[in-house]
């Protein structure tokens, strides 16, 4: 038998591959349903990719992948979105000829040609959603270009959240934000968190990261170091050893 | 969005097309009955091209499948057309699937040169395999026409630029264009939002060939006869290209503005310069339309009236 019953989004034994180079390498990670999971590491640990398997935008070369305990190892992107797992992205990846609402809009739409064409679009469920992230109608008439990476990551968490997601997956949530704007953030992860949301959460800055979540594990080179709670990891030798080895 | 201003501009749209037979001589008429075709042809290019950005360089292929289907069945066996036409669309809506498997991993100039060599195998294809069927290099002709007549036919044309124009109008202007437009900037996050782009990709790319096989098949009965060489060309591709490019792409108004702006250039330029010259030229202006708005003639016109506007409203209620 697997893992207690809880257990919502899983990789085991994923291992993935870029030419010679081992991305992951045999990694097993798993979040709970309502955990708040941090995932971190130096640079180049891997951690995106496992975001790229979890979501099916990457293959792993072996290992498997499971979302309530149903294998998704083979399930394309959009339906596993659609299940109900959706990520940012540490560059944010807005559709750039598009305002702000219309971005929104586009997360928002059923997966079926029939219906985009003959239903009309939910009405206000759009700008309810930016508000939720603290945008008003100046922001929702904005394009991406005229919007600082804090309102980046914004629009990146309201497109995720518009695809009613059981699990989110933040790619480096925080970085290139002022303190203000991670504060901002901050405070909207923690209402997601009380509401029951799940999250695995990619952050550099531990700092701003330790009061959000349950536990973390740590990867270095593809394959995870150590797990716990936050301050016991970072006590742990190898985490200090492979965090200096970066630096 | 509201809907009354689109719908007024449909509707004086046809009213001045429907009155330009008066007012002309048969001559342009018939020149019109051209530039009809290539509004579909151009429309159907920019569904695919325009919107979702998988640049096709193999519309004549699509138009050729129609084109050849239902010539082949009135010709041979003498297949009605109410039969026939609509075997030449659904035969292009099974070629334009033939688009979606090289689109399932590549796009960008890779995607147009294998919907290139789509076009060329047919080229080939034509005139090698069964050409007692095909009708070989030559081609077949003595293929029945719909009506007779310059004025007829340009109603019948017209007719067709109109219904598909207004179609695809409201279709694309629901959340499916928006969805398309989305493919185009940026495909992984679309499906990244929920939504399987083989299918949106599969939607336009059905479509466009639809559109494409109408006119394609239109257009054989127009001439009442079809030949490899004409159809299967370069300069025929990147009319219907440049059509779509000048007239403003992503949307309706613009391939239609393009196409009729296209074929009265190239025809007053005919006296002039009777060979492919013609092309460079036209390639120039369209060139030149591009870098002073890329988003082509329907924009210019657009912003043009937008600056009128106030000016004649002054005018009006000055005493
Ligand atoms: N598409 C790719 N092609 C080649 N190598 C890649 C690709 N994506 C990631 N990598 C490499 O895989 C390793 C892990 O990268 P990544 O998952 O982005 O790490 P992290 O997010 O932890 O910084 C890095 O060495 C990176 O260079
Ligand atoms: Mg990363």
């Amino acid at each position: 038998m697997g893992r207690a019953v809880n257990t919502l989004l899983e990789l085991r034994e994923v291992t993935k591959r870029f030419g010679g180079l081992v991305a992951l390498d045999g990694l097993s990670v798993h979040v709970d349903s309502g955990e708040f999971l941090g995932l971190i590491g130096p640079n180049g640990a891997g951690k995106t990719t496992a975001f790229g398997v979890l979501t099916g935008e990457q293959r792993p070369d072996s290992g498997r992948g499971y979302f309530h305990g149903d294998d998704v190892t083979r399930m394309p992107t959009h339906r596993r979105v659609a299940r109900g797992i959706a990520r940012t992205y540490q560059i944010p990846r807005p559709f750039g000829e598009m305002t702000v609402l219309d971005n929104v809009r586009v997360a928002m739409m059923p997966d079926s040609v029939r219906r985009l064409i003959a239903e009309r679009p939910p009405e206000g469920v759009d700008r309810e959603l930016l508000r939720s992230v603290g945008f008003g109608e100046r922001e929702a008439a904005m394009y991406p270009d005229q919007l600082s990476m804090g309102e980046l990551r914004k629009l990146e968490l309201a497109r995720t959240l518009a695809t009613e997601p059981e699990v989110l997956l933040l790619d480096e949530v925080f970085a290139g934000l002022t303190r203000g704007e991670i504060a901002q953030l901050s405070a909207l992860l923690v209402a997601e968190r009380r509401s029951g949301m799940t999250a695995i959460i990619v952050s550099h800055d531990l700092r701003s990261l330790a009061p959000l979540v349950d536990r973390v594990v740590v990867m270095s080179f593809g394959a995870v170091i150590a797990e716990g709670a936050f301050e016991e990891v970072l006590d742990n030798p190898l985490v200090r050893e492979a965090y200096l080895g970066q630096a | 969005m509201p809907l009354a201003r689109p719908l007024l501009g449909w509707l004086a749209f046809a009213v001045v097309m429907c009155l330009v037979p008066v007012f002309v001589s048969t001559g342009t008429v018939r020149i019109l009955v051209f530039a009809n075709f290539l509004a579909i042809f151009a429309m159907s290019w920019d569904v695919i091209s325009g919107r979702t950005g998988y640049i096709s360089f193999g519309h004549p292929f699509l138009i050729g499948i129609a084109g050849y289907t239902t010539a082949m069945l009135t010709y041979h066996l003498d297949t009605p057309l109410w039969l026939s036409i609509p075997a030449g669309v659904f035969a292009t809506l099974v070629g334009g699937t033939l688009f979606l498997l090289p689109a399932l991993r590549i796009r960008g100039t890779y995607f147009a040169l294998v919907t290139l060599a789509f076009m060329e195998l047919m080229y080939q294809l034509t005139q090698v395999i069964a050409p007692k069927v095909t009708g070989g290099t030559r081609g077949l002709s003595g293929i029945p026409t719909i009506v007779s007549g310059a004025i007829p036919n340009y109603y019948l044309t017209f007719g067709l630029v109109f219904a598909i124009g207004l179609g695809l109008w409201f279709v694309l202007r629901t959340r499916i264009g928006a969805a398309l437009a989305a493919l185009r900037m940026d495909e992984g996050a679309v499906a990244a939002s929920g939504l399987s782009t083989i299918r949106l990709k599969l939607f336009a790319f059905m479509t466009s060939a639809a559109v494409a096989g109408i006119g394609g098949a239109f257009y054989v009965h127009y001439l009442g006869s079809i030949a490899p060489r004409g159809l299967f060309d370069i300069n025929f591709l990147f009319t219907i290209l440049v059509a779509a490019l000048l007239g403003g792409s992503s949307t309706v108004a613009g391939p239609i503005l393009g196409a009729y702006f296209l074929t009265f250039l190239l025809e007053y330029l005919r006296p002039y310069l009777p060979g492919p010259e013609r092309y460079v030229i036209y390639g120039m202006i369209a060139l030149v339309v591009y870098v002073l708005e890329p988003r082509g003639l329907h924009a210019i016109l657009r912003t043009g009236a937008r600056r009128l506007a106030p000016l004649l409203a002054r005018r009006r209620i000055a005493p």
